[in-house]
């Protein structure tokens, strides 16, 4: 149980309780840190967060800047956000959650399984948190625990997919993917400049698939099976309760081949 | 700290643990419609708020996250008494079946409809996306919100035509509202949780974390040296008593296996020890401190290991029969182990623990060597059924209060006279010092069919003369309750060229798990409620039910008949494939129909002797019909992606309307000094319309004002003596007696009005609204009561009869399904479902179709879905809603569709037959037959998951 809690006014007195209180979490929506107290694993000091973190979203030059804490409802309703991020907040199969959870929240949790992770490594976004700018992919690999204040979303430049599947509509997703594609006119196969394919569900963190990445602008993956091979090949998940190796692998490769397919025919 | 915020219209201020779970802290502001189905997990959605006006999970917050904010009940819903148009929806629906997550649902469209005043149907699964629900099956919320949006643009909006059954009759076959509906909707206290009182101590179990151990050592010194701790109980100081957990009439063909707790544990999450306190996380901390060796012991978890030889025995103490021990009992308590508890055989059952062996039987009619003789074909397939949960959203619960030199259990059952049995048994007290009432049930499907913690409690408020509050955890709910068992059921059938059944064969065996509750009764319903669909001269099955550690199984809604009937379904199909005659045409052939005698039934008793039994009504000649122009069977649907498959399947399914010869359902009604009528059954309302069938019963009967008819249910001191709703009872039984019991009273009150008009009671009649006409004067009820009730009258007018029967009457039904095959990733996806049920006459027809929704999305979930998954430990690895796998409504059929096709069974009350169950035994062969049809694969095991298809599809 939460034993200690705290609400800083602003963002000093945040980072003064964080240092004199390292074990706190910071606490946004609560979808997280307030989860499944069955399993005792609700932390015992949170640091609330509300009143120093803004929601909303707005578009400052060719990015939108997403406060932190604006709920994954918001974004799934947005029409000024990318589609693909709009598509992947509404991913998330339950109303109540998506009124709840936080943009800011689900990075900083960084669940391996979050459909928006590999959206916004795939749109190249950028977390600003009190401490500077961190590109999400890093703030996700590296395990950054910054607190984010809000998130920065270039409007993209090609073509974004997002995949999810899972067993039933609210069950724990299998496949959580982003494919993005970033075109330079005047470019061999279709202008294609970059590819980034980030990918959930099958690691402890989402993860880069590079060498399919270079694959794809290389030109090397002339059709949907050639991709589903590379995918098949960079991806090495673990059985659990969801599934096998054989499937977690197949079903991956299939569903992020069909993504890259799908955003090479939107360049076309 | 303290907390300022707007709690339906009113500031309220408050210090508070700012940690605190804001379910608990709403519960400790009296608002009792804001519930825990999920322990957190943010799931289940009977948490549901509207927090600064937008729908949040109250389990998923904390009381400081509340500081300045506006949180919403329904009881901002309802002004005074009257429900706001939303709730009123929700019962004119038909939504409101156990109630418990109803207030939670009128929020999500109250939402809903804020938003988007005129909602689509993707619209309103979003809006609900959040919101399980076991029992409805969701399809009537769309109903619901069509009304309510109707009726929110419309103030007259008149409510439009439903299908009506029951001919000429005022109440029966026609909506009325529910009687238990506008309480449940509006959030009042209903449940067990609601009737705590401050002071109740908490009871909490302490669980094996091993699948097979005796406990060598436990020491609970430090746990009873805590501050607030009242008891702790291990096998060391409660009865040595060996009973059944299982409701059933006594003597149970369950054997008496297992004690309140014992020195052995037989599954993860078996019983270790029980601790009282003052409260609940006093309770908590103190399981942290009992200290336990255990001996672990291999463990077994399926029939395979169960029978190998040198399998560790689950149960190797003493065997012994109350009736018809086996000559060799002396040699199978040869070598028993002297510190294990007894098993104790009511009769013989077939059983041998001594081989893992709960339960065996077989029988047959006709020579089936013959049959298979003379086939031209033989069909001879195994299909394997898994573990399921009930998942019933009210987790299980009880609260017990000593009185006096007596003890009142408020339980959430299905039975409360067996538990009232069963608690007195172990407590070595005479019944009659013992109380239950049940209150509301917010599900149980079967689960609390079992007494699974209301005699641990009892034992612990008997004991310590402390009220004892117990509930389960979400995860409890999944290691510690009652769950359906696996099956693997090898089916041979035998047929001619035509498709001619010549023999058929089933050979089902069972893995119980720890304990022995309907060991028998599951097992062997799988074959009763699924031959007798057949006709054929030559049969024959065994049953064999394995003791094992997973952890106990019981009964589950279908008992035995999902997997009896998906194994036999499923096999007719592959019949008619290997034969080249089309499904349809060979069910045609070869099935049940109105006139026949189920001869199969001589050797299908279910515990006692069988008899053969005639087929007095059967809609299957509609249902099939209807069904096949519906989903236009024959016509082969194309998706235009290669990828995407599609099929259609068909099935026929039947159940038992109670089980005549064992039941008895027993009802009470009074006339009041206004004419009114209070009725007092045995039934157990779980939530189904069981009282609103009683109502009905009487009122029709009486020719009554129906708002003039109360039921009271389900209290042990109050209502006569009802075997409890199981089985499919509930209608026939129950109902049945409710039935006679206003038969009775007729009787009595045209006895009573002839003596007043100096007439003859054959001269008399009664027209609505219960006025007795043919005398010199018509007399309504109110006079009459006064008459009868003054100080010169014969008495009040009471009337108590009884319903027991040896006449059959099965429901049947025929489900038909389009699905749509993702070759590429496995998934299955339900296009079309529509169940076609015969239930007779029904008696509440919007509740018969939600129970046909919600039984036929339940079986959906156990096919495709849901599934208990274990590790190497025996330990069960999914314990929570969503990774174990229920389904949503954002899993429901595109087009989902019942039609009631009525018949009038000559035995059932008004022609009614059950509808409760038979519609959970569709969904696995029906699914399973399409999937075939789409890509030529058989899923001959659950559940049909993406990974299995892909694996039978040959693609990993």
């Amino acid at each position: 149980m939460i034993e200690k809690y705290y609400r800083p006014s602003d963002l000093r007195q945040a980072a003064v309780l964080k240092s004199e209180n390292p074990n706190a979490v910071y606490l946004a929506g609560g979808t997280q840190v307030n989860r499944a107290p069955a399993e005792r694993r609700i932390p015992e000091e949170v640091i609330d967060i509300r009143d120093i973190v803004s929601a909303g979203i707005k578009k400052e030059g060719t990015d939108v800047v997403i406060g932190a804490l604006t709920t994954l409802q918001d974004l799934a309703d947005s029409s000024i956000i990318p589609a693909a991020l709009k598509e992947a907040a509404g991913f998330i199969p339950t109303r109540s959650i998506r009124n709840q959870a936080s943009i800011g929240g689900n990075i900083g949790a960084g669940r391996p399984d979050s459909f928006l992770i590999p959206v916004l490594i795939a749109l190249a976004a950028e977390a600003r948190t009190a401490e500077g700018n961190i590109p999400v992919e890093d703030y996700i690999r590296d395990g950054h625990k910054e607190l984010i204040l809000d998130v920065h979303v270039p409007l993209p430049v090609g073509a974004c997919i997002v995949v999810k599947e899972s067993r039933s509509h609210v069950a724990l997703p299998v496949v959580s993917a982003a494919v993005s594609l970033t075109v330079d006119e005047g470019l061999p196969n279709y202008g294609l400049s970059g590819a980034c394919v980030a990918v959930g569900c099958v690691a402890a963190k989402t993860i880069r698939l590079t060498e399919v990445e270079q694959a794809i602008v290389s030109g090397n993956l002339k059709t949907g099976k050639d991709v589903e091979a590379a995918v098949s090949d960079a991806i090495n998940p673990k059985a659990d309760i969801l599934g096998s190796v054989e499937y977690k692998t197949h079903i991956n490769s299939v569903v992020i081949a069909d993504a890259v397919i799908r955003c090479l025919e939107a360049l076309a | 700290m303290i907390i300022t915020f707007t709690l339906d219209g009113n500031s309220r201020t408050i210090d508070v643990k700012p940690g605190l779970n804001a379910v608990k802290l709403l519960k400790n502001l009296n608002i009792d419609s804001v519930r825990n189905s999920d322990d957190g997990h943010g799931f289940a959605g009977s948490d549901t708020i509207l927090l600064d006006g937008r729908i949040i999970g109250a389990n998923l917050l904390i009381a400081a996250q509340l500081d300045g904010r506006d949180v919403k009940t329904v009881n901002s819903l309802r002004k005074g008494r009257k429900l706001s148009v939303v709730q009123q929806a929700l019962i004119d629906a038909g939504c409101v079946q156990s109630g418990y997550n109803t207030p939670a649902a009128a929020l999500m469209i109250v939402d809903l409809i804020e938003r988007i005043p005129a909602p689509s149907r993707a619209d309103v699964q979003d809006a609900l996306s959040g919101l399980f629900n076991r029992a409805t099956g969701y399809e009537q919320f769309f109903e619901a919100v069509r009304i309510a949006v109707a009726k929110t643009h419309d103030t007259e909006y008149a409510m439009p035509q439903v299908p009506e059954f029951g001919g000429n009759a005022r109440y029966i076959g026609k909506r009325v509202t529910k009687v238990d509906a506008l309480r449940l909707v509006a959030g009042e206290k209903a449940f067990v949780e609601d009737r705590v009182e401050s002071g109740a101590c908490i009871m909490k179990v302490l669980r094996s974390p091993h699948a097979h151990a005796n406990i060598k050592r436990i020491d609970t010194a430090a746990a009873e040296a805590l501050d607030g701790v009242v008891a702790v109980f291990t096998h060391a100081n409660v009865p040595r008593k060996p009973y059944s957990q299982a409701g059933q009439g006594f003597p149970e063909p369950s054997p008496y296996d297992r004690v309140l707790i014992d020195n052995k544990v037989r599954h993860h999450g078996d019983r270790v020890a029980a601790v009282v306190a003052e409260d609940e996380e006093t309770a908590i901390a103190a399981l942290d401190l009992i200290e336990v060796d255990y001996e672990v012991l291999p463990h077994i978890m399926d029939w395979d290991e169960a029978k190998a030889e040198g399998a560790p025995l689950i149960h190797d103490g003493p065997i012994e029969y109350v009736a018809g021990a086996p000559d060799n009992l002396d040699e199978l308590n040869a070598g028993v182990n002297p510190e294990e508890s007894s098993v104790i055989y009511q009769f013989p059952i077939g059983g041998n623990p001594r081989k893992n062996i709960a339960s065996y039987v077989e029988g047959g009619i006709g020579d089936v060597e013959k049959g298979f003789g003379e086939a031209d074909v033989i069909i001879d397939k195994s299909y394997e059924t898994t573990q399921i949960q009930c998942t019933p959203l009210e987790m299980h619960t009880t609260y017990v209060k000593p009185e006096g030199d007596r003890i009142v259990i408020h339980a959430s059952t299905q039975v409360p006279y067996h538990l009232r049995r069963i608690v007195a048994g172990q407590l070595g007290i005479p019944e009659n010092k013992v109380r239950v009432i049940k209150e509301r049930v917010g599900g149980g499907y079967g689960s609390k069919q079992d007494v699974l913690l209301d005699e641990l409690a009892a034992w612990a408020a008997w004991t310590t003369a402390r009220p004892v509050f117990h509930q389960y955890t979400r995860e409890e709910e999944f290691i510690s309750c009652s769950t359906r068992k696996p099956m693997r059921i090898r089916v041979k059938l035998g047929a001619k060229k035509d498709g001619k059944l010549t023999a058929m064969q089933m050979n089902v065996e069972s893995n119980q798990g720890a304990y022995g509750a309907h060991t028998l009764t599951v097992p062997m319903n799988g074959v009763s409620k699924s031959l007798p669909l057949f006709l054929c001269d030559n049969v024959w099955f065994d049953v064999t039910s394995y003791y094992s550690n997973i952890p106990a199984t019981g009964a589950y809604q279908g008992y035995g008949a999902p997997k009896g009937n998906y194994a036999l379904q499923m096999a007719v199909k592959e019949l008619a494939v290997e034969l080249g005659i089309d499904h349809y045409d060979l069910v045609e052939k070869n099935r049940v129909r109105k006139g026949v005698m189920l001869e199969i039934l001589r050797c299908l008793g279910e515990g006692r002797e069988g008899t053969p039994a005639p087929v007095d009504s059967c809609g299957l000649d509609e249902a099939l019909e209807k069904g096949a122009r519906l989903i236009e069977w024959g016509k082969k649907e194309e998706s235009g992606d290669p990828d995407i498959k599609i099929g259609k399947g068909m099935c026929t399914l039947q159940q038992g309307s109670g089980l005549p010869g064992l039941d008895q359902g027993n009802c009470t009604v009074k006339m009041l000094g206004d004419g009114t009528f209070v009725v007092q059954s045995g039934g157990a309302d779980l939530g189904t319309g069981l009282d609103t069938v009683s109502a009905k019963m009487v009122a029709e009967i009486l020719k009554a004002d129906i708002a003039n008819v109360t039921v009271q249910s389900g209290d042990t001191d109050a209502a006569p003596f009802d075997t409890g709703a199981y089985a499919s009872s509930g209608t026939y039984f129950s109902g049945g007696a409710s039935r006679n019991a206003a038969v009775k009273i007729r009787e009595k009150i045209l006895i009573e009005a002839a003596a007043v008009l100096e007439t003859t009671p054959e001269k008399l009649d009664i027209e609505f609204p219960g006025v007795i006409v043919g005398g010199r004067e018509n007399l309504d009820f109110a006079k009459l009561a006064w008459h009868t009730q003054g100080g010169e009258g014969s008495g009040q007018i009471v009337a108590t009869a009884s319903f027991t029967t040896d006449e059959f009457s099965f429901p049947y039904g025929a489900h038909f399904c389009q699905v749509a095959v993702n070759t590429r990733t496995g998934k299955v996806k339900v296009q079309k479902y529509y169940a076609l049920q015969d239930c007779g006459t029904p008696i509440n027809p919007e509740y018969a179709k939600g129970q046909v929704f919600g039984a036929v999305l339940k079986s959906i979930g156990h096919a495709m879905y849901e599934e208990m998954l274990f590790d190497e430990k025996g330990r069960c690895v999914n314990t929570d809603l969503q990774s174990y796998g229920v389904p949503m409504i954002g899993d429901i059929p595109d087009d989902f569709r019942v039609e009631l096709v009525e018949t009038d069974d000559p035995h059932g009350p008004f022609g009614a037959k059950s509808i409760s169950e038979i519609s959970v035994n569709g969904a696995a062969p029906v699914l399973a037959n399409a999937i075939h049809d789409a890509c030529g694969i058989w899923m001959r095991k659950w559940p049909f998951s993406p990974e299995n298809v892909l694996r039978e599809l040959g693609e990993i």
